[in-house]
């Protein structure tokens, strides 16, 4: 994005607040505006202000007019400057003799009565329906139509120009629109029918909503393709979720970026960087106002800048570029916690973005990238969302980290093992654009090249629609997504082999129910059309199949939609009929494995049971010095012994050992 | 769900993440009316739909009078012809159906086997686990030991209705059980399916506070001009009653009687009290559907259109229970 842009959409912005106050239709505007704005964190909020009135400074004083809309933004009915004038009210009516003192006393009784007044049943509720919500609504559905206005004028004028043929400015809002043009929105309006045929559609409300949202997204010309994930449930709230493909620009921005703060930093400090990275790309939570270009692009700048200042980033590339034996080192060196890096914005369990939301008229939330480390913890736990994405996660085995990151790594387990598609109706990307040129210039070794090149799919033209008594067969359904290794990564690292057949040999059987089971890594793809692995091959637990293909009208099978649902992931499912095929989610986010839950949890009982429970500790307390030394060096061998496996590619195998090492030291 | 609400209540339904194929729709319709006249029922209701690794079943269940206590049940497969559930069986299936964690086959004359000499170590690892799941929900109750664990018994084993004579009866069959390690333990699908839709029936079935009315004479009717519960309602448990007598409560616990009691319309038991504590899970949803999620059976919801008050019962799942309830919330 030029700065060009961001100035256009800023003046874009101030126009209409300007307008906001001058109309005397500004209620409907101001309301309109509202349902961006108010929705907002304080943090965003204050984001906001900066970047326009910094921008202001440039050209001309404080705008009046935007001061008095700011002080109008309603939050719930109230806005400040009506509270500014009640408070100046009862304070002349009163008269106190110090009114200063007791200022905030004032405003705390008036902010009280307010609130009465939204508990006020009848106040919120006509004939028993939540009419703020029907409100909140309602807006969306006029800023779009306001939007769509504001563009066909747009669209008129650049017409008119080019016939006139000046072209200079005009070039690149034409180039603006033809990008709008490209981004592939679901229509869902189509695939909603669908849905409906296979009963897990979505209510008409919720899709008009989540489709108005979508459209909105696309015209921030960030991304490639958007489309509805599915939804959640969880104990107290809903979360929806979208799913969004970066488009090339924005990533190459992103990673530019990135690379550009590595490499300043990479000076300074290089060993901290191996402890600290995996969380320097994921600082960007962003929150998403689908309506507003420039609020996001703004939170960008600052981002970036805060990355700057902070100057202990580092990323992907830094790490990649070191030999296997260094990284393995410095691995090493932060033994206790030995997480694998992120994958890159783009790559992987990271291809897409996800937003979520617990309401549809309310602001949607960009969940950070999936760490790794993130994805084999949400492995072992099994729990319920409650629908705040910051509550924290009480499980045994400790997960690290909010729901947020529960969140987006249940997200991308399901997406990596039940997005499907009928097999031969996407082939793999052969000549990938400009990504190969940016990683060029990035000097990063072939393996990321590689790796990106497999995983863009596109359409098949010369495909043939499968018959539908085929479709109901799995072998004729393809996974579209790479599987996620034990490790919690799907692009081959360095020493993959090592770390995988070790922790197979652990335990094998958890970890051949574990995850995706999508293909076993002996098994070769048949063919091109087997993508990433063809669905015959998935068990669930029970060791049957573990998808499900119905003929959802058995009375009329020939034009009958077909639907595929996941007997693993319950409430995952495809649906395909004639050409037309896509999949969604909807359900509680956990798998159906009871029986892989027990065992985890029986394994670590064992583990730490010896050291503690064993009558011989409690009995013989007292050593002498020998023994205690003697004991020592024997710990000290066992340690040697231990260390022969490099522990940073066996986290089970290590903790065994630092137990027994505990256990001859204190006995 | 009421067969005459049925196409009010898709939309909630789709909400709610149970799925019927809507080109299914007339034809469970057309077919539940013509059950209900033929078996000269007051009305007929769809109950839900198990979800098994081939065909699904439907179940539906009936009532003349009582429409409490004399229900009677159907499940089909094709949607056309419903069959008789099966109503009589032994405690020994009861107990096997509990065991089973397996998806059912999708054949009414499928036979599951349990080999009980390979389960044996299993077995007896896995019960006590259960039993101290039970155990620490139940603690609240603040009673001797001895109680806990009568409470207990008849907790585990009374989710069954025909377990009548409680303890007795299943001691004699664990010692049969005991006494030849080597049986193979076979039930039939039809049994199972029975088993567990009553057990689901039992713990998870609600209607709001309200709905049924008990006549001076003892019968039970449903109140003609109910409106549904509206928003100052819905958000207490206390307005949700279990349409069989309690099984997933503490049993001695004192029922707190509240202030607005009406004998007429709380002579069923809240949810309030129920094991383990949250396993119900409310929610209100694009401002229009109301819906309560059962955890511990998932898959069991009770959905209400708050416009129009149109609620009912529905279960879609694949009949299993989750033990891990207490784990995950």
């Amino acid at each position: 994005m030029s700065d060009t842009e961001i100035e256009i959409s800023i003046s874009d912005a101030k126009n209409i607040s300007s307008k906001e106050t001058k109309d005397s239709v500004q209620t409907i505007k101001k309301i309109s505006d509202r349902s961006k704005v108010s929705s907002q964190s304080a943090q965003f909020k204050s984001l906001f202000t900066c970047g326009v009135t910094r921008f202001k400074e440039l050209r001309y004083d404080i705008d009046i007019n935007y001061a008095i809309g700011l002080l109008k933004k309603e939050d719930g009915n109230i806005n400040v400057y009506n509270h500014l004038q009640d408070i100046i009210d009862k304070i002349l009516l009163e008269r106190p003799k110090n009114p200063l003192e007791n200022f905030e006393k004032y405003s705390m009784m008036l902010k009280r009565a307010y609130i009465y007044k939204e508990v006020n049943f009848e106040r919120v509720f006509v004939d028993n329906i939540d009419r703020n919500y029907c409100f909140k609504s309602l807006q969306m559905f006029k800023c779009a139509l306001k939007k769509q206005l504001e563009q066909h004028k747009q669209y008129k004028n650049s017409k008119k120009n080019n016939i006139k043929s000046e072209i200079d400015q005009n070039e690149e809002k034409k180039n603006m629109n033809s990008i709008n043009a490209t981004v592939q929105v679901q229509n869902l309006c189509e695939v909603n029918y669908m849905f409906n045929k296979v009963g897990f559609g979505l209510p008409m409300d919720e899709a008009s909503l989540i489709y108005l949202t979508m459209n909105e997204m696309a015209q921030l010309n960030k991304f490639e393709s958007i489309r509805f994930w599915g939804k959640i449930f969880g104990i107290k709230k809903m979360y929806y979720v979208i799913e969004c493909k970066w488009s090339d620009a924005e990533l190459e921005r992103k990673l530019l970026t990135v690379n550009r703060v590595s490499h300043n930093s990479k000076s300074s400090n290089q060993i901290d960087n191996d402890v600290t990275h995996g969380h320097s790309l994921q600082k960007e939570t962003k929150l998403i106002d689908t309506h507003n270009a420039l609020e996001t692009e703004n939170e960008f700048e600052s981002y970036l800048d805060g990355e700057m200042a902070e100057n202990s980033i580092n990323d992907y590339d830094s790490w990649i570029s070191l030999n296997d034996s260094d990284s393995c080192k410095t691995i090493l060196r932060s033994s206790s916690k030995t997480l694998l890096p992120p994958e890159l914005f783009g790559e992987g369990a990271n291809k897409n973005a996800y937003f979520v939301t617990n309401k549809l008229n309310t602001r949607w939330i960009e969940l950070e990238s999936v760490k790794p480390h993130h994805i084999v913890e949400a492995r072992k736990i099994k729990r319920y969302f409650t629908g705040k994405l910051n509550n924290p996660i009480n499980s045994f085995p400790k997960f690290n980290g909010s729901e947020n990151d529960y969140l987006r790594a249940q997200i991308a387990r399901i997406s990596s093992s039940t997005q499907i598609c009928p097999r031969g109706y996407f082939i793999i990307d052969e000549n990938n654009k400009s990504w190969s040129g940016i990683s060029d210039k990035r000097s990063t070794n072939s393996l990321i090249t590689i790796q990106k090149k497999n995983d863009n799919l596109i359409f098949n033209k010369n495909t043939k629609p499968i018959s539908n008594n085929n479709l109901m067969n799995v072998n004729y359904w393809v996974h579209k997504n790479p599987q996620i290794d034990i490790n919690g990564v799907t692009y081959e690292l360095g020493f993959p082999n090592l770390s995988d057949s070790k922790k197979n040999e652990e335990n094998p059987e958890e970890f051949e129910v574990e995850e995706d089971l999508s293909y076993d890594e002996h098994h070769e793809i048949n063919s091109k059309d087997d993508l990433f692995g063809n669905l015959g091959n998935d068990i669930s637990v029970d060791n049957t199949s573990a998808w499900k293909g119905v003929l959802c009208s058995p009375f009329n099978p020939r034009y009958s939609h077909t639907i595929m649902k996941s007997h693993v992931w319950p409430g995952a499912f495809a649906v395909a009929y004639n050409l037309q095929t896509d999949y969604m989610y909807i359900g509680w986010g956990q798998k159906h494995d009871s029986n892989i839950l027990n065992t985890i949890l029986m394994d670590e009982i064992k583990i730490e049971n010896p050291t503690k429970d064993d009558t011989f500790t409690v009995e013989c307390q007292e050593f002498t010095k020998k023994q205690k030394m003697e004991n020592e060096k024997l710990g000290l061998r066992k340690n040697k012994n231990k260390n022969i496996f490099p522990p940073q590619f066996n986290r089970t195998a290590y903790k065994g050992g630092e137990k027994i090492i505990t256990y001859y030291n204190y006995e | 769900m009421d067969v005459k609400v049925f196409h009010c209540l898709i939309d909630a339904l789709k909400v709610s993440g149970c799925c019927i194929y809507e080109d299914s729709i007339p034809i469970l319709y057309n077919s539940l009316i013509k059950l209900q006249s033929e078996n000269h029922f007051n009305s007929v209701y769809l109950w839900g739909r198990i979800e098994t690794s081939s065909i699904d079943y439907y179940i539906a269940y009936g009532h003349q009078k009582d429409l409490i206590e004399n229900r009677i049940f159907f499940y089909t497969q094709n949607m056309l012809e419903w069959d008789l559930m099966p109503t009589d069986w032994s405690t020994l299936e009861t107990d096997m159906v509990r065991k089973l964690k397996t998806k059912l086959y999708g054949n009414p004359r499928y036979v599951e086997t349990i080999d009980n000499s390979n389960k044996k170590s299993q077995e007896t690892t896995e019960y006590p686990i259960a039993s101290n799941v039970v155990l620490k929900f139940d603690d609240f109750g603040e009673d001797g030991e001895e109680d806990n664990m009568n409470n207990l018994e008849s907790l585990t084993y009374n989710d069954i209705v025909s377990v009548t004579a409680e303890n007795d009866e299943i001691m004699e069959t664990e010692s049969a059980i005991n006494g030849s390690p080597n049986l193979k333990l076979l039930i039939k699908e039809e049994d199972r399916l029975a088993i567990t839709v009553q057990m689901i029936d039992n713990e998870s079935h609600i209607v709001p506070r309200g709905f049924l009315y008990k006549l001076p004479d003892g019968n039970i009717t449903k109140a003609p001009y109910f409106k549904g519960l509206d928003h100052s309602e819905i958000g207490n448990e206390n307005n949700f009653l279990h349409l069989n007598q309690q099984y997933c409560q503490p049993k001695d616990l004192k029922h707190e009687v509240r202030s607005d009691y009406n004998a007429s319309i709380d002579f069923l038991q809240s949810i309030v009290n129920d094991i383990p504590k949250g396993c119900w899970a409310s929610r209100l949803y694009s401002n229009r559907y109301f819906i309560i999620h059962n955890l511990l059976w998932p898959g069991s919801v009770y959905v209400q259109d708050m416009n129009t008050g149109i609620h009912g019962f529905f279960y879609n799942g694949y009949g299993l229970k989750n033990l891990d309830l207490p784990f995950m919330i």
